[in-house]
């Protein structure tokens, strides 16, 4: 196992290179650099390719693009995740002031999405064909079939309407300086994001139920006069899951990428909205950095998630051939 | 971070014990997820377009609320105002290229003078107290004796004299930096060949290098603001790095926080030489929040901004209609004039060509189809630059804007067929990808257009961008056809733009027109330093320009932009400045500095709220 472990970390790490390096080029090859958009966004009709060459110049982006990638390596290799064009802040400052705020909604739309997908997902599966399965399934059609904006609009119209509460999406507060605002702020994106979120794992861990139900094992603890709670539980339940923790590991690692549209809509200053923000500025270094840090969870959740698959069913042993 | 913890402030103040601080926390958890499970079950300067014939106005509406017309100015309060997709370039107004700098030291700026009507081009004192003009070539201006810089460190509170112009036009001259290096100026064209003298400490003297009647208005004009030159010369070198030290206030706003993806707040400057002014106790410009409309609704509608303005008008009016007592409706005239550009170079040499796609451009359809009917066509000169326009009622009597489509759809045909159109081939009006972004429609809307008016089927659309395709292609002549969105109209008096476009020795002529009568009367109207006689030539020149099709440099319109704003915000508008007078327009970008006098927050408006009330800077 320990074996295992270290070959694929040594794996994720070529697969980082790979990313940064995908990254560095395809960024690269977007039209336009950050000088040219920012001199010459608006249309003077001044010829300013003086001033351009002169921006570049001073920004550095006039290097051969072989020389900037063996900077961006270099910085890479030395845990520097480079420097903003706009603001000369650090990626790694300017992550750290987005990281909380994603993990705040991060955190709330899992909590949501595990609390509403786990039990729907065994209740319509031991409860199948009856009206209370028909029900959980609407439901959860209904969340995989709205869009999280559409759920997060209604939601949101309602509230002003009804001047149910007060969002505050210019203070930005959050749970450690005022939970209330920061509750009343994140209770919308949240409950949008679990919906959407939670109901592919229920229809996924009603069918993954519905198959480990008709278990001949299943059937000899129902023979042996266990408790069906027990046997949901400890038996049936435990072994639907590891698809479904798959899809609960991808859930949590794009949290971590931000959420690009419930970020924007409640003007949440998370990580979604910031690589958004960087990729249309052409502001690489932050774009890059980022990109390779959302990576390097999804590679680390993924190993997690593998790991863990060893916990749930002890006949997995992970060798590396 | 320990003063700005909720809870460690609680655990502080012995209100809170360490097992509840847990026990909250995970609370605060279950109380969303529960919520879940219930839950399943200027900126907005404003302007009032009225109707005007030939073009395609709005319903006058906007009225200034009676509440707020009939009480006189509150003091104090925060407004709180959008910020859309914003960068600034540099701290250094004078290196600066983004017009978001410009835009900003409307506020914090002086300039010589300024605008006291930005529409019609009247002109005030604002640095200077008065000045004189024997000719359109000498300029002497004395200067106030209660202007001083900001009272922080590096300016603490200076004088400002002469020498702060003198130091102002001659660096934008040079070009360069302390250490000697060139740099990009942004203006340094209109400061070459400029000689100050500074006779006193509140005297200085201009000699151009060549009498320009357009001088005033340059001084009055967008990024004419004098900036500081300790504090820019500290941060010469790091002229990229946002810092409100770096841009000293001489206006009625002082910069207290500049940083980039939050906000920017400015605080009214004490010091401040006009007495009484500013009314607010500051303004907080929320960065780039806005950029997703709903975030920008909830926003407006919980009175956490002042004003809002849907992409979809008639979303914006749904809202007004719903809250008729509490908001009012502002239409502004957008400063970016729609435009088509034809390459007389290469495809339409032949001027009956260029003619032919004016008539056949259907601007008041476009105006429908994009705008929602929000919008008016413009001349040569558009119908912002009121004092230098033609009359809407002369304008709708020329080739391209008459109100007889048939009529125009006929003589296009002619012309077109007269000049060779059919053998053209393939013609391809491109769209400006950032203009099709917000109407994509367009790439379909013009071929149409045109192929119906001409009865041909040979146009087509396709994307095109200023920075890739157009920009680098101008100089060359190379450019494509194009429709988009220009510049912003940052100077209500014309005459140099439209002397560089259409003077054979103007720097943007690309279609490289050369009309002797145009440039007489073009250099007639620069060279004067009478108004009224610079106004006829320059209507002599538009009249020219009209009946050859612009040359190809077709404005078409400017659109209006609907937004809503609560009644407690008495706002800057055009009625206020004119007395009530307003025969349409809009605030151009340099009205920024009027603002100070004109807004305030009137606390005794029912819609005014403790939101409101208990914003802080």
């Amino acid at each position: 196992m320990t074996n295992y472990i270290i070959r694929r970390l040594l794996l994720n790490l070529l697969v980082l290179w790979f990313v940064a390096s995908l990254v560095f080029v395809g960024t690269h090859a977007l039209p336009g650099d950050f000088a040219a958009q920012r001199v010459a966004s608006t249309f003077t009709g001044a010829d300013q390719t003086e001033a351009i060459a002169f921006a570049r110049h001073e920004l550095g982006l006039d290097k051969p693009l072989w020389r900037q990638y063996l900077e961006f390596m270099g910085e890479l290799a030395r845990g520097d995740l480079g420097t903003s064009l706009e603001n000369q802040q650090s990626t790694w400052h300017e992550l750290g002031a987005r990281v909380p705020a994603t993990l705040e909604l991060g955190t709330l739309i899992v909590l949501i999405s595990f609390s509403l997908s786990l039990p729907i997902g065994v209740i319509s599966a031991v409860k199948q064909n009856t009206w209370i399965d028909y029900l959980l399934r609407g439901f959860s059609i209904l969340g995989v079939a709205m869009p999280v904006f559409v759920v997060a609009i209604l939601m949101s119209l309602l509230v002003v309407k009804f001047s149910l509460f007060k969002i505050d999406v210019i203070g930005h507060p959050h749970f450690w300086t005022d939970p209330v605002a920061s509750a009343k702020l994140y209770v919308i994106p949240a409950i949008a994001g679990g919906i959407s979120g939670g109901a592919g794992v229920m229809r996924l861990l009603r069918s993954q139920m519905l198959e480990v139900l008709r278990q001949d094992y299943i059937r000899t603890a129902r023979a042996k006069g266990l408790h069906d709670r027990t046997i949901w539980v400890r038996h049936a339940l435990k072994n639907a899951m590891l698809p479904v923790l798959t899809v609960m590991g991808l859930t949590i690692s794009g949290i971590v990428g931000g959420q690009i549209i419930l970020e924007s809509m409640f003007n949440i200053d998370g990580v979604g909205r910031f690589l958004l923000a960087k990729l249309t500025t052409r502001d690489f270094a932050p774009f890059q950095g980022t990109v390779l840090v959302i990576a390097f969870v999804i590679v680390t959740v993924n190993l997690a998630v593998d790991l863990a698959y060893a916990w749930l069913d002890p006949r997995i042993r992970y060798t590396f051939n | 971070m320990s003063q700005d913890n909720y809870w460690l402030r609680r655990a502080q103040a012995g209100s809170i014990s360490r097992r509840r601080f847990v026990g909250g926390a995970a609370a605060a958890g279950v109380g969303a997820a529960a919520l879940g499970l219930v839950g399943c079950g200027d900126d907005d300067s404003t302007a009032t377009p009225t109707n005007a014939g030939g073009g395609t106005t709005p319903g006058a509406t906007g009225a200034a609320s009676p509440t707020a017309a009939a009480a006189a100015p509150i003091d104090g309060g925060v407004l709180v105002r959008t910020l859309g997709a914003t960068q600034f370039d540099s701290v250094d107004l004078h290196r600066a290229q983004r017009d978001e700098v410009g835009w900003l030291t409307g506020y914090t700026l002086n300039k010589i003078i300024r605008f006291s009507d930005p529409d019609a081009g009247d002109i005030a004192a604002d640095l200077a107290e008065k000045w004189e003009t024997p000719d359109a070539q000498t300029y002497t201006f004395s200067l106030r004796k209660d202007v001083k810089w900001q009272n922080t460190p590096i300016t603490n509170g200076r004088q400002f004299t002469a020498d702060d112009i003198k130091w102002h036009i001659e660096r934008q001259a040079a070009g360069l930096l302390l250490d000697g290096t060139a740099a990009s100026f942004r203006f340094k064209a209109d400061w070459v060949g400029v000689k100050v003298e500074t006779p006193d400490q509140f005297t200085v003297k201009l000699t151009l290098p060549k009498p320009n009647g357009a001088f005033l208005p340059r001084l009055a004009a967008f990024f004419a603001g004098v900036p500081n030159r300790e504090a820019t010369e500290k941060f010469e070198k790091s002229h990229n790095t946002l810092t409100p030290e770096a841009q000293p206030a001489t206006n009625a706003f002082m910069i207290q926080q500049w940083t980039t993806g939050k906000d920017i707040i400015l605080k009214k400057n004490p010091d401040h030489f006009r007495k009484g002014e500013p009314h607010v106790d500051g303004i907080i410009y929320p960065w780039g929040l806005f950029q997703d409309p709903n975030a920008y609704r909830l926003a407006f509608e919980q009175k956490q901004i002042d004003g809002w303005s849907s992409p979809d008008a008639s979303v914006t009016k749904s809202v007004l209609d719903a809250n008729k007592n509490t908001m009012k409706e502002s239409l502004s005239g957008v400063s970016n004039t729609v435009l088509l550009h034809l390459n007389m170079n290469k495809q339409f040499k032949d001027v009956r060509l260029v003619r032919a796609v004016n008539m056949a451009y259907d601007r008041r359809a476009q105006v429908q189809a994009m705008h929602q009917g929000l919008g008016q066509v413009s001349g040569p000169v558009t119908w912002l630059q009121e004092g230098w326009a033609v009359k809407p009622e002369d304008l709708i009597k020329q080739e391209g804007y008459r109100i007889d489509r048939a009529l125009e759809i006929k003589d296009a045909r002619a012309l077109w067929v007269a000049g060779g159109g059919p053998a053209l081939g393939e013609v391809d009006i491109k769209v400006e990808a950032s203009f099709a972004a917000l109407w994509p429609d367009m790439y379909a809307f013009v071929p149409k257009m045109l192929n119906d008016a001409l009865g041909v089927s040979q146009f087509k659309s396709s994307r095109t961008t200023y920075n890739e395709e157009i920009i680098p292609n101008l100089f060359k002549g190379e450019y494509p056809n194009w429709v988009a969105w220009t510049n912003a109209v940052d100077n209500p008096d014309p005459r140099v733009d439209i002397y560089g476009k259409f003077n054979s020795a103007g720097t943007q002529n690309w279609s490289k027109v050369n009309d002797p009568t145009l440039d007489k009367h073009l250099n007639d109207a620069l060279l004067t330093a009478d108004t009224s006689k610079a106004k006829a030539s320059m209507l002599q020149a538009q009249d020219i320009l009209l009946k050859n099709g612009h040359f190809g440099a077709c404005n078409l319109y400017n659109y209006i932009s609907r937004s809503a704003r609560w009644n407690y915000l008495h706002a800057l508008t055009k009625d206020e400045v004119t007395g009530g007078k307003s025969t349409g327009g809009f605030w151009n970008t340099a009205s920024g500095n009027l603002e100070a006098k004109y807004t305030w927050i009137n606390s005794k408006d029912p819609s005014y709220s403790d939101t409101v009330k208990n914003r802080k800077l």
